[in-house]
């Protein structure tokens, strides 16, 4: 160990023509990756153009909203769209709104969804396949052939200005997301299913302990898919609720352009504002999402 | 870690499925906002809506509902504002579904069609209407009134008056305009024009005027002596084929080739804005649209900005407008509550406090008082100077009217049509769609 150590290096004579090619190669493999890396650094701020441009338009008054030529770095900055946007417009209660409803969506389409298509993926039963057409069915409804028929059910059983219609429908699953579990837990071979009865699991644990562990990738399609639903969604809590408490983020964002007045460089500060919950979800995430976006392409 | 995974493994799956549904109800049950049923003896509670113009004059507005029920301590007002659009949007489905607001602002602009579907309450049928009416303007009234019923009560009209940005009229050596007298159309094409800035590339950087949603057009037509329809509510035959007509038309077509408004592929979704105080704004346009409902918006916000009335032909003044009320759902239970917020607000104390922050008041002593409270009081007398000249804009069930009038003068703006093939089309699209 000592010696090896301590042996000097066997040195083998290079030739110099040998030397000039590594060399060569050497510099060209530098000037591809300099290339690569200034392309994609470009690609990324042409990617990334919008945001800035967001952020910059957030900072500004309307004069210079409108300056020409377009100025990137405000001056002065405009600090109060901001404080405004938080303060006077109370943004952040559409936010915790918004996000408390997204949250709730996620976590019961998931579990829901991912049940009903156990069962269509896990059990055979008479119809199964004409039922599964049916609930595929409901989602070529376009949401405005119901928008009344459902709205004068809730005010009969008395739903109106409640949560209720935003939030027990979702109780019974949604048609494309029991699709995607469908889909992949019917990739997952069977034999897991038996093993875990030989073990002693009944049904439901099965799908609790055997089968959701193995979908992450598509529990996390899923989750993005229904947060970022939630998360857009104006109609349900604009005709189901009343009052200022209850607005949400997507209805909050429209009091900045009326025909009476808009107010542009608040709605970018809005929207900057409001991009803050998906974009740190998404950093916390990304992994994940990453990961199940791709395996759910592979399925 | 060997007990965890055996602790883990103990939990159901079927009590997590009952412990969500429970947590949904729990939920549910706590964020609901339904209003508890009223005791007996307790306040009633009337919905109430309108669309949103800031957060200030909303709450301006919600200040003078908080008037009605000092003096109504037996009546609380829920009231909402929503975003323009998104108001329209739930006035639609909550009437279609049979929930509609038990006071519902109107705006006459879209009233025809639930007018027309008897959604509302026939006013004529309430205690003390007669009573209740007699100080109001018989014209704003007129407006809410459909086949010998009356379906909503004004609280007050939106009389257009010309913006103007004082530092843009500075720059370009433009004497400031009289705020109480109307210039003739040719002084005030004349001054335009001074007004719209061309750099040397021959590119215009700054616009006289930004029509927006003025429908000059019909000002024009009828200051010419001319008329778009028989009768603007409820028309049954367009008439705006005559000279008068075609002279109207070729008054505002003349404001493209003059170049002192945008051109029409320029006037939405870009550097100039959509017209109103917005352009304004910009910096870019030296006049624009602008009526009382923007002052407390001027006065806190835009000092630089000033008004004069729109401009006439001969010695006729003309402007198209609409007005602004209130109607009550049929389906309401609490009609009679809300007649009594109708009542209230056409009194005189309250149609003063409304207009301070909102429109011209339809109470005919109340507009006697204008000049007293209006804010800024400099534009008080233009805004009288212009009242006298109000009439109520376009009323049809036939909603495709409008935009089939509006993209024919579109094209009159690009020049695609010239006044005569203009007024042609109107008539005989026009007249196609009122005859079915």
């Amino acid at each position: 160990m000592h010696d090896v150590l301590e042996r000097p290096a066997p040195t083998t004579p290079v030739p110099p023509a040998a030397r000039s090619a590594a060399r060569r190669r050497n510099g060209r493999a530098r000037w591809e990756l300099t290339a690569r890396i200034t392309a994609l650094s470009l690609f990324c701020l042409l990617l990334l153009f919008p945001f800035v441009w967001l952020v910059s338009q957030s900072l500004k008054d309307t004069n210079q909203y409108f300056a020409v030529p377009f100025e990137w770095i405000p001056s002065p900055f405009r600090w109060e769209n901001f404080t405004d946007v938080i303060f006077k417009y109370e943004f952040l209660h559409y936010i915790g709104n918004s996000l408390w409803l997204a949250v709730y969506a996620v976590v019961v389409n998931i579990l829901s969804s991912s049940f009903v298509a156990y069962g269509f993926s896990r059990f055979r039963f008479p119809g199964r396949n004409a039922l599964f057409m049916v609930v595929l069915a409901t989602m070529m409804l376009p949401g405005q052939v119901m928008t009344i028929s459902l709205y004068r059910f809730y005010r009969d059983i008395g739903w109106i200005d409640t949560f209720y219609p935003l939030l027990v429908p979702k109780l019974f699953g949604a048609a494309f997301e029991i699709f995607l579990f469908r889909q992949f837990f019917l990739s997952l071979p069977r034999e897991i299913d038996e093993a875990a009865r030989i073990d002693g699991c009944g049904t439901l644990r099965t799908w609790w302990h055997i089968i959701l562990p193995q979908s992450k990738p598509v529990i996390i399609v899923v989750a993005v898919f229904t947060f970022l639903g939630s998360w857009r969604e104006l109609f349900g809590p604009l005709i189901y609720l009343t009052g200022e408490e209850n607005r949400t983020l997507p209805l909050g964002l429209l009091y900045f352009t009326s025909p009476f007045g808009s107010s542009l460089p608040m709605l970018m500060a809005a929207i900057v504002i409001s991009l803050i919950p998906p974009v740190v979800l998404y950093a916390l995430g990304q992994k994940y999402i990453d990961k199940g976006v791709a395996i759910a392409e592979i399925k | 870690m060997e007990h965890a995974r055996s602790r883990k493994s103990r939990r159901r799956p079927g009590v997590v499925l009952s412990a969500l549904l429970l947590a949904a109800s729990l939920v549910t049950a706590a964020c609901g906002g339904a209003d508890e049923p009223e005791a007996e003896s307790g306040p009633v509670t009337i919905s109430w809506g309108w669309w949103s113009n800031t957060p200030e004059k909303d709450a301006l507005y919600r200040k003078w509902l908080d008037g009605f029920e000092a003096a109504n301590p037996n009546i609380k007002i829920k009231s909402e504002f929503l975003p323009w659009d998104a108001y329209w949007d739930k006035v639609k489905t909550t009437t279609a579904g049979g929930n509609a607001y038990d006071v519902v602002g109107l705006c006459s602009c879209f009233a025809a069609s639930y007018f027309d579907n008897e959604v509302f309450a026939d006013l004529k049928k309430m205690d003390g209407y007669a009573d209740a009416v007699k100080g109001a303007q018989p014209g704003p009234v007129g407006v809410f009134g459909w086949q010998d019923k009356q379906y909503a009560m004004p609280v007050g009209i939106s009389v257009p008056l010309i913006g103007y940005n004082k530092d843009l009229f500075k720059a370009a050596g433009v004497a400031t305009p009289d705020p109480a007298v109307p210039m003739t159309l040719d002084a005030f094409k004349e001054m335009a024009k001074k007004l719209t800035k061309v750099n040397s590339s021959g590119k215009v950087t700054q616009y006289a005027l930004h029509p927006g949603s003025l429908n000059f057009w019909e000002s024009l037509i009828a200051m010419r002596g001319g008329s778009m329809y028989d009768n603007f509510v409820s028309p049954s035959k367009v008439t705006i084929n005559t000279p008068q007509g075609i002279a109207g038309l070729a008054d505002y077509a003349g404001l493209f080739t003059d170049k002192i408004v945008p051109p029409i592929d320029e006037q939405r979704e870009n550097q100039w804005l959509n017209g109103d105080l917005d352009s304004l704004r910009t910096g870019k346009v030296a006049m624009a649209r602008v009526g009382p409902w923007n002052f407390a918006d001027i006065a806190a916000k835009s000092p630089n900005i000033g008004v004069f009335p729109l401009p006439k032909v001969g010695d006729s003044l003309v402007l198209y407008s609409g007005a602004n009320g209130y109607a009550i759902s049929a389906e309401s239970e609490h009609q009679k509550e809300a007649w009594a917020f109708l009542k209230w607000m056409l009194k005189t104390e309250n149609q003063v406090e409304f207009a301070k922050f909102s429109d011209v008041p339809v109470d005919v002593e109340a507009l006697k008082k204008l000049p007293d409270f209006i804010t800024p009081k400099d534009f008080a007398p233009t805004l009288l100077a212009s009242v006298p000249a109000f009439r109520p804009g376009l009323l049809t069930v036939k909603e495709e009217l409008g935009k089939d009038v509006g993209l024919i003068i579109d094209d009159l703006g690009r020049g695609k049509l010239t006044p005569e093939q203009a007024a042609a089309e109107i008539e005989k699209k026009g007249n196609a769609l009122l005859s079915q």
